[in-house]
């Protein structure tokens, strides 16, 4: 069966529907026995219920599906001290039972084409990001954090075609953490570029990503790497996440076995270049999937550094829950193995309510104004798609 | 065995791993301090962290208690622990380090390392001592190749360390062999 064809039939149906990227294309998973939302209660029990089976798996033997910033933070015994506004589902996995491989260009015409070109609304406006963004850095003169990462939000009201709308971003932007989830009140369409965690067997992968530069006529992959190097505001970032991943590896790593696989190189997509490094590990023999998700998530790169004091000062800061924007998306298989990645480049719309999130890092040597331009370079690419 | 002291940081599990290599190590939070640990260490290890020494007066208090009975080892946050319960004063400097790689030198005559040896090593830190800073049988013996801030101080006779860089950090060239040196001075 061709891709279109495919995709069609998919959403005329009206059935929930997640699809994933994969090396080659894209996954479908579909036709879904069960789905756990999860709440602060059930999470632990969810994760540790999973099955560990040495047997040979079918291919559709895995929970796929997301786990919340919230919920993550709660994970690791982070509270949230005012009481936010939390309507949408901290976590929600699925258990598929059909799973179709599609080809790497998806196309898609949407029957009837109902963009509403509504405004969107920032929840925090220049002046008060400016105001925020100085508070952290006294923090960080004060030794609180080192990186802390702001977070502002776009929202809209619109009702969209969500498959419409993650064909044509994943036609403008291909990414390989990208992903969409389609059910039957709410949709997430994301391009991540970040994979967080790739388990097979004891052998375990981050790729964290610090340092992005968009594209322009003049840049290939040889001068982006010149202007990484270079950059010590870049490069000290950079640095930064990755002595904090080899430190979340090391958790539940063997001792020695944590080792920079790639150390600074450049992964190219359409419009930018990325400052990406490979950390990997070899898990000790009695790590569960809980162990494995709360060392590795909320990911250090979309959080700042160091993590807990880092996120207390977020958590007290931040007025509106996160959502799904910096959890993970991805699948625990039957057998312990995993692949997720890091909810960013994202939307979220539920109940009509279109939100796109973006933070951006305050570091000693960083400008207000530059990061809050940075912050709506990264959500344009989202917004463009409303038009 | 060697027990490190966590003060909530995210570089801590890498200085574990880095211990691991000469030693058995247990590691427990701050807020979880294990009297056994503390009792059947030979190694006592204050970790790096986010704030200042005065946030931390639990490891203060462990610090006084086992001066000259076992060896301390302060890293980042730990060095400053270290200093600061030496009455020193730990201040916020001008230009400040996060992720930097930087040249050190060993300065004085008297350290376990190679006297005007030079280091690569990476840097974290907001803080850090001010001088002039005198404490009996305590020698600072690395500083910053540029600004000539503290970078390691030593007492060889209670056999306390501390370095204001990280040495597990990959940034720091050799790490491993300054770890070793200590534990077996």
């Amino acid at each position: 069966m061709n891709t279109l064809k495919i995709l069609k039939d998919i959403n005329s149906l009206d059935k929930p529907y997640i699809i994933y990227k994969t090396p080659k294309g894209f996954d479908l998973f579909t036709n879904f026995s069960k789905k756990i939302i999860l709440s602060n209660k059930n999470v632990e029990n969810f994760i540790n219920s999973i099955p560990l089976s040495k047997k040979k798996l079918k291919k559709t033997d895995l929970y796929i599906g997301f786990f919340g910033y919230e919920i993550l933070n709660y994970l690791i015994g982070i509270k949230f001290s005012k009481k936010r506004k939390n309507h949408f589902p901290k976590g929600i996995f699925y258990k598929p039972e059909t799973i179709i491989s599609l080809n790497e260009d998806l196309i898609f015409t949407p029957l009837n084409d109902e963009k509403k070109k509504k405004q969107f609304k920032i929840n925090i406006n220049k002046k008060n990001y400016t105001k925020i963004f100085n508070k952290f850095k006294k923090k960080i003169k004060q030794g609180e954090t080192y990186q802390i990462k702001i977070c502002t939000k776009y929202k809209n009201k619109s009702a969209i075609d969500p498959l419409d709308f993650f064909c044509r971003l994943s036609t403008s932007n291909l990414a390989p953490e990208a992903f969409l989830i389609k059910d039957k009140n709410y949709s997430v369409i994301s391009c991540s570029p970040e994979t967080l965690i790739q388990k097979k067997g004891r052998s375990i992968i981050t790729k964290p990503i610090a340092g992005t530069l968009k594209k322009n006529k003049n840049l290939n992959k040889k001068k982006a790497m010149k202007y990484f190097k270079n950059n010590i505001k870049e490069t000290k970032e950079h640095n930064m996440i990755v002595d904090m991943e080899r430190n979340d590896l090391s958790r539940i790593c063997v001792p020695g076995s944590v080792k920079i696989e790639k150390e600074k190189t450049i992964e190219e997509y359409k419009d930018l270049f990325h400052y990406v490094s490979f950390i990997k590990g070899k898990l000790k023999e009695k790590i569960g999937t809980i162990n494995i998700i709360k060392s590795m998530m909320p990911g250090g790169s979309v959080i700042g550094c160091p993590k807990i004091s880092t996120l207390n000062l977020l958590n007290n800061q931040e007025k509106e829950s996160r959502n799904i924007y910096t959890g993970s998306f991805g699948y625990i298989k039957f057998n312990g193995d995993m692949r997720f990645n890091i909810i960013i480049r994202s939307i979220l719309n539920y109940k009509n309510i279109s939100e796109i999130s973006v933070a951006s890092g305050v570091v000693i040597d960083s400008n207000a104004s530059n990061e809050f331009n940075e912050n709506f370079i990264k959500a344009k690419a989202l917004i463009d798609l409303f038009k | 065995m060697i027990y490190v002291i966590d003060h909530n940081d995210s570089f801590t599990h890498n200085v574990v791993h880095q211990l691991s290599l000469f030693d058995n190590v247990k590691c427990t939070n701050y807020d979880d301090i294990n009297t056994q640990f503390l009792k059947n260490a030979s190694t006592i290890v204050l970790s790096p962290g986010p704030g200042s020494p005065k946030n931390y007066p639990t490891t203060s208090e462990i610090y006084y208690k086992f001066k000259g009975k076992k060896r301390i080892l302060g890293i980042c946050l730990g060095f400053q622990q270290i200093l600061f319960c030496e009455g020193a004063k730990i201040v916020q400097q001008k230009q400040i380090y996060h992720g930097f790689q930087s040249e050190i030198k060993v300065v004085s005559k008297s350290s376990i390392f190679k006297y005007k040896n030079k280091l690569m090593v990476g840097r974290y830190h907001s803080l850090k001592l001010k001088e002039p800073f005198y404490s009996q049988n305590f020698d600072i013996t690395m500083r910053c190749a540029i600004s000539g801030s503290a970078m390691a101080v030593e007492n060889n006779i209670d056999k306390i360390y501390g370095f204001q860089f990280h040495p597990e950090s990959f940034l720091t060239i050799n790490g491993n062999l300054l770890i070793k040196k200590i534990l077996s001075a």
